[in-house]
């Protein structure tokens, strides 16, 4: 929502894709950096990073930049939006990581994939940010973050960190069904790869009617289709990872009668 | 990544006590754990037992092997005697950790 005009629907469901969105993100990462500090385990750090900074923190930081920038003021709003963004980035390198280390930790290809996406994270991140410090003024800063090809650039990486884990998720879903069906595996835990699978595979389709929508010229801050599909998947995604990561019991039992334990 | 104990145990025992050879042994045992979605460098000795009494008697039937129930029957109870092995942090142990141990 930019100046003083009322929200709409777009504006109103986005709002609360991303408080569902940040609310998990906060307790989901709270509760496992609590863990890491004990075990220092990467993927539970890694994967609480990405979210909280993603999710918690980058995203409303970009929001209130452009939602609060008359109050704020250009300078601020900038700034805001500037911090924003390398929160979010540092984000995606953290499921980047998170995915090299829990599917392919040996491999010597995950590890060259994920340094390079973190290099081109750090590099379009130094390049928007010198864009943005020589935008005339907030809004031409704006656009710039949301057309042209770093923005394509940035939400094709954004997109590429979630089909990776999306990929994995969802082949060890397969071969953890097979290990179910010998009493080889925990139905719950199961259920959670497939959970996140699609969860990130929901993230990859927001990123991709983004994508779509700038290389049409489209600004996605105001294009409602894309607003309006990426805020109910946003929403979607959101209970997949409630669910997936902060199971309540009733939930537990579903899946558990469901495989024939109860 | 090498292959874990158990596997490379379950191999061993296999062409010692049937007419497979080493390869024929292995490559029974890898389509056994492809078939359940184990995998040779992290089944443990327990998962292994289970594929040895409930995939691979119809594996060894179908390749013409001899009381492949009894000796698969044997095997897995060797493995049960075997100590857990260190697989290193798999992403089912992940997955169970994310979620509170849920």
């Amino acid at each position: 929502v930019t100046g003083g005009a009322p929200p709409g629907f777009a504006e109103i469901l986005s709002a609360l894709s991303m408080l569902a969105y940040s609310l998990f993100a906060w307790v989901f990462a709270l509760r496992l950096l609590n863990t890491v500090r004990g075990t220092r385990s990467i993927p539970e750090a890694s994967v609480a990073t990405g979210y909280l900074f993603i999710a918690g923190i980058g995203y409303p930081m970009v929001a209130a930049s452009i939602g609060a920038s008359e109050s704020l003021g250009g300078t601020t709003s900038l700034s805001l939006q500037v911090a924003g963004i390398v929160v979010l980035r540092v984000g995606l390198a953290g499921i980047f990581v998170f995915t090299w280390q829990t599917f392919r930790a040996e491999t010597a290809w995950a590890k060259a994939f994920t340094l390079v996406a973190i290099g081109m994270l750090a590099a379009i991140t130094v390049h928007g940010i010198g864009e943005l410090s020589r935008a005339p003024s907030f809004e031409a800063a704006v656009a710039l973050e949301v057309s042209g090809p770093a923005a394509v650039a940035s939400i094709g990486l954004a997109a590429l960190a979630f089909a990776w884990p999306a990929a994995e998720a969802l082949g060890y879903h397969v071969k953890l069904r097979r290990r179910q069906a010998l009493g080889l595996a925990n139905p719950v835990v199961v259920n959670r790869f497939l959970l996140w699978g699609i969860a990130c595979s929901s993230s990859v389709f927001i990123a991709g009617v983004n994508l779509a929508a700038t290389v049409a010229g489209r600004n996605i801050l105001e294009y409602q289709p894309a607003m309006i599909t990426s805020a109910t998947l946003g929403i979607a995604n959101s209970v997949l990872l409630i669910l997936a990561f902060l199971p309540p019991a009733p939930y537990l039992r579903f899946v558990r009668r469901r495989a024939g334990l109860v | 990544m090498a292959d874990s104990t158990a596997f490379e145990f379950a191999c061993n025992e296999l062409e010692r006590a049937t007419s497979l050879d080493r390869l024929e042994a292995r490559g029974t045992v890898r389509l056994a754990l492809k078939e359940t979605g184990l995998e040779a460098q992290s089944v443990t000795p327990g998962q292994m037992a289970t594929v040895m009494t409930k995939v691979l008697p119809k594996e060894l039937a179908a390749r013409g092997v001899d009381n492949g129930e009894a000796t698969c029957a044997a095997v897995a109870a060797a493995l049960a005697k075997l100590p857990d092995e260190d697989v290193g942090d798999t992403p089912e142990a992940v997955f169970q950790r994310l979620g509170g141990g849920a």
